[in-house]
């Protein structure tokens, strides 16, 4: 059994770098003249130039039935194309393929090719990320100019707010915790909740309270 | 041959909706006689220039935007269509297209432009139908010199 990554750029580097040291078989396909030199002298894999897309290509390769064709093509239609080959000429079973637009998994799917959904991955990463900033956003926008300011604060872990109580802090008048932000969840603070490293907290406080706030939150 | 099945159709008062991908010099003249012999037509073409060939006599609708993209194919109203034909100019392109167009939206009729002759396979196995322009020229070549021959042939008798 081999692999044969067709396309990509870096990750099959690395890739291929993990495939060989567990013991496996690589080929790697790619019509960019310059990787395919740099490849074949920094990995132990059989190199091919040339167009993954054209069966003429593939045919050299004798794709068997149980090796695993992993596609790293920047185009899904690319990439379903050269799957729909190796499928049909010859008969491989498992084909892993990078998916840009995730409205396309149904298609692939249809076919059995395995999808790993690059665009929906990074989206669940800064989805919270968005989230907190809208959130700021949106008070700022509603605070601004009517006398009032909208603060972050990243908790450190060493931080002398940080393992407290909101209640311990003494917080004045003219001044609330709105939110904190802690990994994917945003939560609304009560005053026996416990202040974490890493946590962001969003404050909102009167333009006079503000430099009291940097006080007890910074200092 | 077409035309005849058109009268068909017309007197049964019923109007193939055709879908044409890709406004190049095939798409485009594809996309005018259908819709000169009373055909409903929409051509998609991401780029805006190139619909701009079209002649002005053209009688379809016409969608920009990228055709493997599901939003393009559902404003070109693809659920709708009878027929879709692809002729971009790059084979995988039409590929994903036609499938797209049979499998998501159930168009049953698919005709495809098949640049490389050696992607006419893959294209047959999916239930599309491939039009290679390269075997259809060898083809018409191979029929006119064969009746050449039998002409020469024929005349030395």
């Amino acid at each position: 059994m081999k692999v044969i990554i067709i396309g990509g750029e870096r990750v099959p580097y690395f890739l291929a770098k993990k495939l060989i040291a567990s013991g496996y078989k690589v080929y790697f396909v790619n019509k960019d003249k310059e990787i395919c030199e740099e490849y074949s002298r920094t990995l132990n894999a059989a190199i091919i130039y040339g167009d993954g897309q054209s069966k003429v290509v593939l045919d050299h390769l004798g794709i068997e039935p149980d090796d695993i064709v992993v596609l790293l093509m920047e185009r899904d239609r690319k990439n379903f194309f050269i799957a729909r080959l190796v499928q049909e000429y010859y008969k491989v079973r498992n084909v892993v393929t990078f998916l840009n637009n995730s409205e396309n998994e149904d298609l692939f799917d249809r076919y059995g090719i395995r999808t790993l959904k690059v665009t929906d991955l990074i989206m669940q990463n800064i989805e919270p990320l968005l989230f907190e900033n809208e959130v700021v956003e949106m008070i700022k926008d509603e605070a601004s100019n009517r006398g009032a300011t909208v603060l972050k604060i990243d908790v450190d872990w060493d931080s002398k707010i940080a393992d407290k109580a909101l209640h311990e802090l003494k917080i004045p008048d003219g001044i609330v915790v709105a939110g904190i932000v802690r990994e994917d969840k945003y939560l609304i603070p009560r005053g026996d909740t416990i202040i974490k490293p890493d946590d962001k907290l969003i404050l909102i406080c009167s333009e006079e309270q503000s430099k009291t706030a940097m006080e007890i939150f910074f200092l | 041959m077409v035309t005849i099945e058109v009268m068909k159709l017309k007197q049964i008062n019923y109007r193939l909706y055709v879908i044409v991908v890709g406004c190049g010099r095939v798409g485009l003249e594809v996309a005018a006689r259908l819709s000169y012999i009373g055909f409903d037509v929409t051509i998609v073409e991401k780029s805006p220039d190139a619909l701009s060939a079209l002649p002005e006599d053209y009688g379809g609708f016409t969608t920009i935007g990228d055709a493997t993209e599901r939003d393009v194919l559902k404003r070109a109203k693809a659920e709708k269509a009878d027929l879709l034909i692809t002729t971009t100019g790059d084979d995988p392109t039409n590929y994903f297209v036609s499938l797209i167009g049979s499998k998501i939206f159930g168009i049953t009729n698919v005709l495809s432009l098949v640049r490389s002759k050696e992607n006419v396979a893959l294209f047959e196995k999916s239930g599309i139908r491939a039009i290679s322009p390269i075997s259809l020229t060898i083809d018409t070549f191979e029929r006119s010199i064969l009746e050449g021959v039998e002409l020469a042939t024929g005349d030395g008798k």
